[in-house]
């Protein structure tokens, strides 16, 4: 076996589950193997330029982080297409995580999770699902720690006002029903 | 109110593959490696269809181009009734921001323009910071600053003397293959045109916005950054009416701050058509120079106020 091939082996064997479980949390079952191969399809092809040590799963994760945005643009492309055809407008894509979901509670903060910019998005999801330190998202997207803390902090922000948000239109209809009682 | 605690908490609670799941597969990396090896791997799916005959090749190229012209017909007519359905609108005012778009844009449009709006917004705010989150090093020109790391003095000036700016409105510009180009209006309101009664002025700023240029080690990450601005300023009737009468009241009343305050480099940054006798643009580089626009512009605007 080449050099290159057992590295590959070793990258393999030690990250699939994490780019598996990555992808997954971002998309649908139907897309995830797509996604997770061709995730390790670029990882062959860049063996060569592989960062060694902890850089390595942040840089599969970059890879897949860019796999999923091709698909969800292609996803996003045929919805609109199939809207306007359809003469109703373009109405938005569901986002992959709605596909899965646990309870109300779930649902209204991945809704509200739906509502940022794709960046900030994936910046919450980093830190609170693959559980990544400021330091190795930095890696990932190449910018610094305190830009990534900064942005986090803007995120984190920007999510709970989404959250009260959904909240207060959720409990508005109930009231306005009741507002003839005055 | 939600405490963003609780948010993090509930969103880690939301995670839809949390790592307590067992994941029931075994991954093979031998079979695997050797798929790729052999190229057999091209594509997760494999293509069990028979090869496609030419008849059949020149049958699907036909139906493939009369699908197209289809579409094109459906695109054109949708397009037709959205611009019946929403007539071209005049200038909003200065006072508001907004993004206007013309055209149904792509998904990639639509990104490009929402990261320089973005870009525009914090620069228009002064928040140097949040501007170079969403731009790298390029060719940047955004006015009197030629890069981000010019850009925190430029907006540190701008505040010195009142130079407020708001956007008008934002449009994909010129699109071309791997570039989006957008395009702001924004309408420059200043301290000294204020006391001298003129109305905002407009300029025009147009950025290159591209993916990959943000390389992180071998990898380009795949995000849609501003990577170039051409800045147009608010022009030759700004610089008669506002800026030449501004430098001209420095040098008569205060010309010992000249050469602190102006630059008299032969090559210097900033529009052209607002160059001062001697190539002169502002200079902001030092505290000294700062406090001069400072003082000097409030001094000039009660001048002129009576």
């Amino acid at each position: 076996m080449t050099v290159g091939g057992e590295r590959f082996v070793e990258l393999y064997e030690s990250h699939y589950t994490n780019v598996y479980r990555y992808c997954r949390r971002r998309t649908t079952a139907d897309e995830v193997d797509d996604a997770v191969a061709e995730t390790f399809l670029t990882a062959w092809r860049k063996i060569d330029e592989l960062p060694e040590g902890e850089g390595t799963l942040p840089w599969l994760y970059a890879v897949a982080y860019r796999v999923l945005g091709h698909q969800w643009r292609k996803v996003s492309r045929q919805e609109r297409l199939r809207g306007k055809l359809a003469g109703l407008g373009f109405a938005g894509v569901t986002p992959p995580e709605e596909y899965v979901v646990v309870n109300d509670e779930s649902r209204q903060i991945l809704e509200a999770l739906s509502g940022l910019r794709a960046k900030n998005r994936e910046l919450l999801r980093l830190q609170t699902w693959e559980e990544m330190s400021s330091s190795e998202i930095a890696s990932m997207f190449g910018i610094s720690s305190a830009a990534v803390q900064k942005r986090l902090s803007r995120a984190r922000k920007a999510l709970a006002d989404e959250y009260d948000r959904l909240d207060r239109r959720r409990n508005k209809a109930p009231a306005a029903q009741k507002g003839g009682a005055w | 109110m939600t405490t963003e605690d609780r948010v993090m908490t509930l969103l880690a609670n939301a995670n839809p593959m949390p790592e307590s799941w067992p994941l029931e597969f075994e991954t093979d990396a031998l079979t695997y490696l050797g798929r790729l090896e052999d190229g057999s791997s091209e594509m997760t799916s494999l293509d069990t269809k028979p090869a496609t005959s030419k008849r059949d090749l020149k049958g699907r190229l036909l139906l493939t181009m009369a699908a197209v012209a289809l579409l094109l017909g459906i695109a054109v007519v949708i397009l037709a009734q959205a611009d019946q359905a929403e007539p071209v609108a005049t200038n909003p005012p200065v006072t508001t921001q907004v993004v206007r778009t013309t055209e149904a844009l792509s998904s990639e449009a639509e990104e490009a323009l929402a990261v320089a709006t973005s870009f525009m917004n914090a620069f228009v705010a002064g928040d140097a910071e949040e501007a170079a989150t969403h731009a790298i090093d390029g060719e940047l020109n955004l006015g009197y600053s030629t890069s981000l790391q010019t850009m925190p003095k430029e907006l540190a000036w701008r505040g010195a003397v009142g130079w407020m700016m708001e956007i008008s409105g934002c449009t994909v510009d010129r699109p071309d293959p791997g570039n989006v180009w957008v395009a702001c209006t924004v309408a420059n309101d200043t301290a000294w045109g204020r006391a001298l009664g003129h109305a905002p002025y407009e300029s025009l700023y147009r950025m290159r916005v591209n993916q990959g240029e943000r390389a992180t080690g071998a990898l380009d990450l795949d995000e849609l950054m501003v990577t170039q601005v051409q800045a147009e300023g608010p022009g030759s009737v700004f610089g008669r009416e506002v800026w030449k009468p501004f430098f001209d009241w420095v040098a008569s009343v205060h010309p010992e701050a000249v050469d602190v305050m102006f630059l008299s480099d032969e090559v210097r940054p900033g529009p052209s058509d607002m160059t001062l006798p001697g190539q002169r643009a502002p200079s902001f580089g030092s505290d000294e120079s700062l406090e001069l626009w400072r003082a000097y512009t409030e001094e000039y605007v009660a001048e002129v106020r009576g």
